[in-house]
């Protein structure tokens, strides 16, 4: 593995230099955090603690596919009945990506919605939480404002196989480090 | 002993004939179609065997250039002098400053929309971080390679390399910086023509400073006399070479304040 061979050498000639493995070092947790930046800075545009969704199910369908990538937005306009948003309930990991049925508006602005999903064929009381019969403005993460098609299947892949994230990140942690390109 | 490893058949007369310093070695290339760059020829020191020939993939130009920039940097810290780590440092530390911010973002105890202030803070200086960090690489430091502090006669260096894409030619400028004045340096000129073609005596011209074109005042070397065709790295010569121009360039430096 000829490859693998000069990779060697290379992190052999890393260490005896500590200044430039620093230097090498940080160049690959820049690139790291850069990606990372870029997440929180989308989050604090966009007021969404989840500014970018995977569609995992095909409950969405025609209008989402599994494997859809959504941008949201959580400005403070008021939720009207039709708008596709993302949700969470309580308790619960898996954000869910429905449209409004139904909106309760109370005078002070305060209000209860009901979601079904396009391709369901009852609305979502049966997946919120035991007795819960609305959802409250803090359950919704945001509202989908524009789609990338299928290119999230790659990180439906990832998710199920752990094992291959650790992998490529791995590989790609390595070249970096040994790549002495600025 | 010299001896001139040349191509093929060659071979045999390279060592009868060996034995004696320099000359007009003249080994013809023969084959009139084959492009200069496969018929390479390198001048191998016998007794001096430091270390290991190290091997380097010679289609790979970044490679190159940084085996070059490395035998260049060891020729001239061989003349005593120490590295300058001054713009080292400042990259070294804006990229800390800005991976501390990442970790503040990221690690922030409060959950988000209360911590959104803080994040957008955190953002904006990673990113400013980022920004001059790019800003040091591309246009305070350049192409420059090594800086050195001055030495005991107050001699300091500052060295460019370029080395363009697929070409042959390895161009280093050598800047002296004598004093605290920088701009008086005088670049000097070395061409080395490749042996294969003939033997053109090195010739030596000094460039006044204050000369635009930055390649005519600079040492050319061709990275065909270092390497061998199976990417064998003859480090020596390169250290010889550089450590005869930078002594040059420094004397024409001190002879002009004189």
């Amino acid at each position: 593995m000829d490859i693998v061979d000069k990779q060697v050498v290379e992190l052999k000639k890393l260490w005896k230099n500590k200044r430039q493995l620093a230097f090498q070092g940080l160049n690959l947790a820049m690139i790291v955090l850069s990606a990372l930046m870029i997440w929180k800075s989308l989050m604090v545009v966009t007021r969404s603690e989840s500014p970018v969704v995977v569609v995992l199910s095909g409950s969405m369908e025609p209008a989402f596919q599994r494997g859809d990538i959504l941008f949201l937005n959580n400005q403070d306009d008021p939720i009207r009945v039709g708008e596709v948003v993302v949700f969470k309930i309580k308790d619960r990991d898996i954000p869910i990506v429905h449209r409004i049925m139904k909106v309760h508006e109370k005078p002070d602005g305060t209000v209860e919605v009901l979601t079904k999903g396009d391709n369901n064929r009852v609305d979502d009381r049966g997946l919120y939480a035991p007795g819960q019969l609305w959802l409250q403005r803090e359950d919704i993460l945001g509202r989908a404002r524009g789609a990338l098609r299928y290119v999230g299947m790659v990180t439906i892949v990832l998710n199920d196989y752990p094992a291959l994230k650790y992998v490529l990140v791995g590989i790609m942690g390595l070249f970096v480090l040994t790549n002495k390109e600025a | 002993a010299w001896y001139y490893s040349c191509t093929g058949s060659l071979l045999r007369q390279a060592e009868e004939g060996g034995g004696s310093e320099g000359g007009a070695a003249t080994c013809d290339i023969g084959d009139g179609g084959a492009p200069a760059s496969t018929t390479i020829m390198t001048k191998t020191i016998a007794h001096e065997e430091e270390r290991e020939p190290s091997k380097v993939d010679t289609g790979d130009s970044l490679k190159v250039k940084q085996a070059m920039d490395e035998a260049v940097v060891r020729a001239v810290m061989d003349m005593g002098f120490e590295e300058d780590h001054k713009w080292s440092n400042v990259k070294l530390l804006l990229m800390v400053v800005a991976c501390a911010f990442a970790g503040l973002a990221q690690l922030y105890p409060k959950p988000f929309p209360e911590s959104r202030p803080v994040l957008a803070v955190c953002c904006i200086s990673y990113f400013a971080c980022s920004a001059l960090l790019q800003v040091v690489m591309s246009c305070i430091e350049q192409d420059v390679i090594l800086i050195t502090k001055p030495n005991n006669k107050g001699v300091a260096l500052r060295i460019r390399t370029a080395f363009p894409r697929f070409q042959e030619i390895y161009t280093t400028e050598i800047e002296v910086l004598a004093g605290a004045a920088s701009k008086h340096a005088t670049k000097l000129q070395l061409e080395l023509m490749p042996l294969i073609t003939s033997f053109l005596p090195i010739s030596i011209g000094r460039k006044q400073p204050g000369d635009a074109a930055t390649k005519d005042g600079a040492v050319k070397m061709n990275v065909g006399n270092y390497f061998d065709v199976e990417g064998y790295f003859d480090e020596e010569g390169v250290v010889e070479d550089m450590a005869k121009a930078v002594a040059s360039a420094i004397s024409a430096e001190t002879k002009k304040r004189k």
